[in-house]
């Protein structure tokens, strides 16, 4: 929908964003409903509305019109895809009022939140966080801690939609992929002015001010013709917290961040320029104490950097997209001892990523083929003070994916795909996939894939120099560890027999061989630990979940997740999983009133933690099932405003296994112009 | 063409807005400072010419040749020699032919100026389970010198007091933390006195690691 640009509005944020070149103001407002003649060579006379198009742009609103990426790495429906992808759009970021990406993915039911060292991070089919891939417009997220990336650290100021796929992907993705892809996919200018804008102020410790919360995020965007921009900047903050009074140390830091985006795009002819860049500082500030009575003020300051550009061409039948990406993390970590400067600590990390990479798709004009190929080019580096060298090295990988429209009445689908990593470190890892569709009914979708995953090892695997002087051990990278490896089954049905009830299905098996684990190193004189290729674990389970809108306004979602994930190496279930979780989430809207209410939650089942006893014997304690809840209501005002409230962790679920947020309020403002 | 100059205009405006945000972010440092604490005894003292000869130990005697001992062997590479008979730290230049230190101490590892670690002829006796006060001097069976290397997991030599399979500490696998067991040693020194101490701390007040306090105490020789 066209808009005039408001006087109002014309002032302080355009300014701010110093785009003098752009006024939209000045221009008649396009409407981006009707082709353009040019668009539409012999389709009646130029400029006539014989021949008008639907529009351009997907409606978010309409489930079946969402366009996915992360499936095929090329544009199709999402109703389409012959590999199952969910989707967080924008719609459902906003309805949840999530803040980042951490919080938005609790609204997935297979998906589990973990904490991490640093925030939160995800958990896929039972998987540790390392083996689930975290893409931002399908390029990867450096500066993982311990594997695990912090998910809270991307606001989603500037994200349209998030994309999920499970299950083994590496035959398009490479590394990392053994659980499944998380793609977010960034904002771009629709509409030829929009402004969006969130203020959300809250706390979780009424009685202490450094439990206080506060989110901004500012969004303006431009289109003009074939132009198109959108800036966006962000400011979060959340007050540190202590679950365990008993020591010094903080439970959870004190996060501050800055952060701000921009992405350019300009159409010439068929072709489809655009530039990305992404910047912010997080800073964290926290409290550690060790067993020894050492109490430290511990800092770490988060910078980052991603600039990305692409340049997409679109023939008769293909497209031929091509990906410069750069992108840079540093994390300086302090220690400062209380009482003394003999354990400070100043450390540096610092992570770079460049990749190339460059695809061309086509399909038949029957639509019953489509071929994809491309490849990666990949050079990664890693400097930090713990590491005995430099890490770096290159990746080159072609990989292609052919789908096949074998049967149209029952939308039988063939789809296999293959690709070679091939690194100057490790050598080359194949990852072939099948991917299977089946449409047997019209309400009834079946899906099976079975891929093979890889895991790349890390620098710290390999070059890792750690020495513990006040004991003695030492922990050292093993340069010749090698990739881990991993089979994925997935099998999934849904059925929706009606508008208002929806059935999912889902069956899922992965196994992991060659796991890198530490060990002691038997030939050293010292006490010293390596990395090794030693461990293998398996997670299966099933997910059923049930979608009802009982009444107009209300939309019901249940979902029962099972897992079986071991440890095949100790014979034993892994660390944290519960095997059983159940999970709800009700919204209800009152018609005509601009109100709605959600309600969301889990049940989560007991799970398994091991401790070393005064014996040296390892025993296993299973913590309690707890129950996750949070609640918000919204109300809009006018057609531009809307304001929200909400609580987190309602029941107040935590405990020595379970670093969660304790309970919280918020309260905020919404601006969508 | 009129957008194109439009798209590159708005990418280099663009860029400096974000460069100015970036450059907003960059203000206070970070780093690590003192507190205003002293640190290391070693750090207080700095370069200065007339700093005290026993940087890395502190006798508190409370009469009689009873006290305690604070040594910061927290170097992991660096030795602190103690000398127990005129109660202060020596630097001896050759310590493998030395006469005059009794225990040198790097951070859990004490070595004794005898057998494989010394010609100061320093022997040791282990008493297990007796208060401190109680220990008198043992028999001279009893008493023991470093001695090379054996059945552990180190290459070090079998000290007396930190080597072999029962050193002065107990080790949590989980914390790390290092607890001194009731023992007690009694010593032969250079000198031919009968010294008894015990092992009280391996942390300093701050809770930093590789400073043992000893208890000591002279004990009476027929």
């Amino acid at each position: 929908m066209g808009r005039v640009m408001h006087p109002r509005w014309s002032s302080s944020l355009l300014l701010a964003l110093s785009v003098a070149a752009v006024d939209a103001s000045a221009q008649p407002p396009v409407e981006t409903a009707v082709a353009r003649p040019s668009d539409d060579a012999g389709h009646g006379a130029a400029g006539s509305p014989v021949e008008t198009r639907a529009p351009a742009e997907p409606q978010p609103h309409e489930l079946d019109e969402i366009v996915v990426t992360t499936a095929g790495r090329r544009e199709q429906s999402r109703t389409d895809a012959v590999v199952a992808t969910e989707v967080i759009d924008r719609e459902a970021l906003r309805e949840n009022g999530a803040e980042n990406v951490a919080e938005a993915l609790e609204d997935l039911p297979g998906i589990e939140i973990v904490p991490a060292l640093q925030g939160s991070t995800v958990r896929m089919q039972g998987l540790d966080p390392q083996h689930t891939l975290i893409l931002i417009d399908g390029e990867p997220v450096i500066g993982r801690s311990d594997g695990a990336l912090d998910l809270t650290r991307i606001a989603l100021q500037d994200v349209e939609r998030i994309e999920i796929v499970r299950g083994a992907s590496s035959a398009l993705y490479g590394s990392a992929a053994h659980g499944g892809v998380i793609n977010i996919i960034t904002r771009r200018a629709t509409a030829p002015l929009a402004l969006d804008g969130r203020v959300s102020l809250g706390t979780y410790d009424p009685y202490a001010l450094r439990g206080a919360t506060l989110d901004v995020g500012l969004g303006a965007a431009v289109r003009h013709q074939d132009f198109r921009l959108r800036a966006d900047v962000g400011v979060h903050r959340v007050g540190a917290y202590d679950l365990d009074r008993s020591d010094p140390a903080t439970t959870g830091s004190e996060v501050t961040q800055y952060d701000g985006g921009l992405r350019l795009g300009q159409r010439v002819g068929q072709t489809e320029l655009g530039l990305r860049l992404r910047v912010s500082r997080r800073d964290l500030v926290g409290i550690d104490a060790s067993a020894t009575g050492a109490v430290y003020d511990r800092r770490n300051r988060i910078d980052e950097l991603g600039v990305s550009g692409t340049l997409s061409t679109e023939f008769a039948r293909g497209t031929l997209a091509t990906q410069v990406y750069v992108t840079q993390f540093r994390d300086r970590f302090v220690l400062d001892q209380r009482g003394s400067t003999q354990e400070d600590v100043d450390q540096d990390t610092r992570q770079r990523l460049g990749e190339v990479s460059s695809q061309y798709s086509v399909t038949t004009d029957d639509a019953r083929h489509t071929f994809t190929l491309g490849a990666d080019v990949q050079q990664e580096t890693l400097l930090a003070d713990r590491l005995s060298r430099k890490g770096t090295r290159t990746r080159v990988a072609p990989f292609a994916q052919y789908e096949w429209l074998a049967n149209e009445a029952l939308n039988l689908i063939v789809a296999p795909g293959f690709r070679v990593d091939v690194d100057s470190q490790f050598g080359a890892v194949a990852s072939p996939k099948l991917a299977l569709r089946l449409d047997p009914h019209e309400t009834l979708v079946l899906r099976a894939s079975a891929g093979r995953g890889f895991r790349a090892p890390n620098f710290k695997e390999l070059y890792l120099s750690f020495e513990n002087p006040s004991v003695g051990y030492r922990v050292v990278g093993n340069p010749s560890v090698r990739p881990e490896t991993s089979w994925s089954f997935q099998l999934e049905g849904t059925w929706q027999p009606t508008r208002a009830v929806g059935v999912r299905v889902s069956l899922y098996r992965n196994q992991i061989d060659d796991l890198i684990d530490t060990a002691l190193d038997e030939s050293a004189a010292n006490v010293v630990y390596t990395y090794v290729n030693t461990s293998s674990a398996v997670t299966q389970g099933s997910e059923l979940s049930l979608q009802l809108q009982p009444m107009r306004g209300l939309d019901v979602q249940l979902t029962y997740v099972f897992l079986d994930a071991r440890d095949l190496q100790r014979g034993r279930a892994l660390t944290g999983r519960p095997r059983h979780r159940a999970t709800f989430r009700a919204r209800y809207s009152v018609p005509g009133t601009g109100f709605s209410a959600i309600v969301r939650g889990s049940v989560v089942g007991q799970r398994p933690f091991y401790e070393t006893a005064e014996n040296g014997e390892v025993e296993r304690v299973l913590d309690d099932p707890y129950l996750s809840l949070d609640a918000r209501l919204e109300q809009r005002v006018g057609e531009y405003v809307a304001l929200f409230a909400g609580a987190d962790n309602l029941a107040g679920a935590g405990g020595r296994y379970l670093n969660l947020r304790p309970r919280g309020f918020y309260a905020g403002l919404r601006v969508d112009y | 063409m009129h957008s194109f100059r439009d798209f590159l205009e708005a990418s280099a405006s663009g860029a400096v807005f974000l460069v100015v945000l970036y450059g907003l972010g960059a203000c206070a440092d970070i780093a690590p400072h003192d507190n205003g604490d002293a640190g290391l005894v070693r750090d207080a003292a700095g370069a200065d010419a007339s700093e005290p000869a026993s940087r890395y130990v502190r006798f508190v005697d409370t009469g009689a040749g009873a006290g305690t001992l604070f040594v910061d062997a927290s170097d992991a590479e660096r030795w602190v020699y103690v000398d127990l008979d005129a109660q202060a730290e020596v630097q001896p230049a050759d310590p493998a032919d030395d006469t005059t230190w009794d225990l040198a101490f790097r951070r859990f590892h004490v070595a004794s100026n005898g057998g494989v670690s010394g010609a100061g002829g320093v022997s040791v006796a282990r008493v297990d389970g007796l208060p401190f006060v109680d220990v008198t001097l043992p028999s001279a069976a009893s008493f023991e010198t470093d001695r090379a290397d054996g059945e552990d997991d180190d290459a070090l030599p079998d000290y007396v007091f930190s080597g072999g399979l029962d050193p002065w500490y107990a080790y949590d696998v989980e914390t790390h933390v290092l607890t001194p067991k009731t023992r007690v040693f009694v010593l032969r020194t250079t000198a031919g006195a009968a010294v008894k101490v015990a092992i009280e701390r391996y942390y300093d007040d701050a809770g930093g690691s590789g400073h043992p306090t000893l208890r000591y105490a002279r004990v009476p020789t027929p």
